[in-house]
């Protein structure tokens, strides 16, 4: 391997390379004197610009004459090359990841190679499947891609917009009128494809029998509502005997008639056994009163449902 | 069952002449057989590889260290039954869905280990020294303890030396129907023959290579007629939607076909996993259903039904079991707490160490010259586990 720096004249015709659309993320502001050269290696026939063309057409547009450069002269292989690249580029984004994943199938690394000694470098499992699913993210709408870069979403994550491939265009209404953000926007997607695979039907239908596709189309002024009423509505389909438990213990609390001083709480998931009981005793006679209500048989029924 | 078929056989050289060695070569003759001797470092690179169908090795190598261990579902949080497991081999064939080992053992490996005598050995003497406790060991933890029987005859060693020993069972947990090399053994009593079962929509669903129900019930037919007890397992059970007619249906056809007095033990369990096996599981079976039950995270951490559910399976189970099976039936739960036996059975074990009493009273009951005398609650709540590490499975 053989890096120099040097300048390289903006004059003429540019030739990009496989990795042109690298960085994901473009940000002039950081742009100035101070600034690394850019990376460009030798091909057999001219030089490439690995990435940040953008930088480079800026100064070729600011009529600067040369930029400086890290110029890769001499690499052992494609695969040196790519891992210069990754460590010039390092730390990468998942879009970063997934656009030199694409450069490098675009080179001819074969996927077997590219999975066991890419994917580590770009610290992601060295497996075959993977390549696709990275890929995948270059497919999103720029809208999701960002937020995924924003909020720096694992792949796992970021992953789950594939269960709704066919409906992006949905998620980012969702995102865009709720105003909820991308990892509760991943839990939604999640919910509805696992409920649609389990009861076997298309991934839209099940968003509109769970009441979600239409909420898409609702503008909410306040994203907390938003956010309530999906909770409902996915927890209404995913925990039948959840919401059934729920039901039955509030009915059969009604029907003890306590005093609205007595606060009974329990556990939402029915998971710990009993209630807390928390209330306020005016006097003696009050205290009383509540203690009576607590002995009554109406109240004790509780019991059999948590 | 199909035969899980086996394409190479490691021998390593300290057990080379051992005779369990010689038995997997024989019976295996399509396996390439490579001797050789196995360090730590080998061990790691054979289990780094990625398990493919097509592809399954033994590695026949030494157990160093203890092999009697507690199960490792014995804790406090739960009430649990102070079961001991020997894991003689490591790995299983069957593929369920919903199986742990697959997460934890993912790898084409299956380690056998070969120097029975020193497995058994160990038993015999740990046992002795609480000689007035019974116990109950298996060998199904973390394998199947009959899937390989055919290559290893294994039960062989064990159901006999078992039949030895005063103060302990053999349980053998399978799911398979792979009972030809006990038909001839002599037992003595000693060995339970357990199944796990669910309906056969679960079985095609989620057991994927092992014997179906039909299948089982004839190898239950035979080893009764053996003279074996049997055990059966209600786990996990799991939720589908017409659970409650097929667990009932199950129920009925598993005592058409066993005696009830032949019934050491049942147990009951639903559905528990750690959450991260909820990915792994999508991925590696993605036409199963399981995973979009309704599960919740338990105050163990582990996903699981939710209560109300969890009792309403539990209470179909239990009842259509006293219904067919009658009220002599040694029924217990599989990590539950005392709260769910109190609400499905009526009353809960005050302790492990209770529920282990009860077991070996149940047992003394039930057979007859099992035990040479009435099992002392004293020497349980006094016992100390056989060996105090437990099995390998973390958090199961």
């Amino acid at each position: 391997m053989k890096i120099t720096v040097k300048e390289l004249t903006t004059v003429g015709p540019t030739i990009h390379s496989s990795f042109a659309t690298l960085p994901y993320q473009r940000d002039n502001s950081t742009r100035g004197s101070l600034s690394r050269p850019i990376l460009a290696y030798q091909s057999p026939s001219c030089i490439k610009i690995v990435g940040d063309i953008h930088c480079f057409v800026a100064d070729q547009e600011a009529g600067k004459p040369t930029v400086p450069a890290y110029l890769i002269q001499e690499t052992e292989s494609t695969l040196e090359l790519i891992q210069l690249v990754i460590e010039y580029y390092s730390p990468m984004n998942l879009m970063d990841k997934a656009l030199l994943t694409h450069a490098a199938i675009d080179l001819g690394v074969p996927r077997p190679m590219l999975a066991e000694q890419i994917l580590p470098a770009l610290e992601l499992a060295p497996r075959e499947k993977l390549i696709d699913q990275i890929l995948f993210l270059l497919k999103l709408p720029p809208s999701l891609q960002s937020f995924i870069v924003d909020k720096d979403l694992s792949l796992k994550r970021a992953l789950i917009f594939q269960r709704a491939e066919g409906h992006l265009e949905w998620v980012e209404r969702f995102i865009s009128n709720l105003k909820i953000g991308i990892n509760m926007t991943a839990e939604i997607i999640q919910n509805v494809w696992e409920m649609s695979k389990n009861d076997e039907v298309d991934f839209k239908t099940k968003a509109q029998e769970m009441g979600l596709w239409e909420m898409a189309d609702t503008d909410y002024e306040d994203n907390r509502l938003a956010i309530m009423e999906i909770r409902e509505k996915i927890n209404q389909a995913r925990f039948p005997s959840l919401n059934q438990a729920g039901v039955d213990l509030s009915k059969t609390l009604d029907a003890a008639q306590l005093p609205d001083s007595m606060k009974i709480k329990w556990d939402p998931y029915f998971e710990q056994q009993g209630v807390q009981i928390a209330f306020h005793a005016r006097d003696e006679e009050d205290l009383e009163q509540s203690l009576n209500k607590l002995k009554s048989p109406a109240f004790k029924n509780i019991f059999k449902h948590i | 069952m199909k035969e899980p078929k086996i394409t190479r056989i490691i021998v390593d050289q300290k057990v080379a002449d051992q005779e369990l060695v010689q038995r997997y070569i024989k019976n295996n003759p399509q396996a390439k057989v490579v001797q050789q001797d196995i360090t730590e470092a080998d061990k790691e690179i054979m289990f780094k590889q990625e398990a493919t169908p097509a592809k399954r090795d033994i590695l026949l190598t030494e157990k160093q260290g203890h092999t009697v261990k507690q199960c490792p579902g014995t804790d406090r949080t739960y009430r649990c039954c102070n079961y001991h497991v020997i894991n003689q081999t490591s790995n299983c064939p069957i593929d369920c869905t919903y199986c742990i080992l697959q997460f934890y053992l993912n790898n084409p490996v299956t380690t056998v280990y070969a120097n029975t005598d020193k497995l058994l050995t160990e038993v015999k003497d740990k046992i002795a020294t609480q000689p007035k406790r019974f116990f109950r060991i298996g060998t199904g933890e973390l394998s199947d303890s009959l899937a390989f029987d055919s290559s290893s005859e294994y039960s062989k060693d064990v159901v006999e030396y078992f039949a030895t020993l005063p103060n302990v069972l053999l349980e053998l947990k399978t799911k398979s129907n792979r009972i030809e090399n006990l038909l001839d053994l002599d037992h003595q009593g000693h060995t339970v023959i357990s199944w796990s079962v669910n309906p056969q929509v679960i079985i095609d669903a989620e057991e994927h290579k092992a014997a179906s129900l039909y299948e089982r019930l004839e190898a239950m037919r035979l080893v009764q007629e053996r003279g074996y007890k049997i055990g059966f397992h209600f786990d996990p059970l799991l939720f589908h939607e017409e659970w409650k007619q097929s667990y009932p249906d199950l129920i009925r056809q598993l005592f058409e076909v066993v005696d009830p007095k032949n019934v050491a033990w049942i147990s009951i369990g639903s559905l528990r996993f750690p959450p991260e096996m909820k990915d792994k599981v999508l991925e590696k079976f993605p036409k199963s259903k399981i995973m979009f039950a309704e599960l919740i995270r338990g105050m163990d951490g582990k996903m699981r039904y939710p209560k109300p559910l969890r009792l309403e399976m539990y209470r179909t189970v239990y009842n259509s079991l006293r219904y067919y099976g009658g009220d002599d039936l040694f029924i217990y739960f599989c990590m539950e707490s005392a709260e769910i036996w109190e609400r499905v059975m009526g009353w809960s074990p005050e302790s492990n160490e209770h529920l282990d009493h009860l077991f070996a009273m149940s047992l003394y009951k039930q057979f007859p010259g099992l035990m040479p005398t009435e099992p002392q609650r004293i020497d349980y709540d006094n016992g100390i586990p056989l060996h105090h590490e437990k099995a390998d499975i973390p958090g199961f």
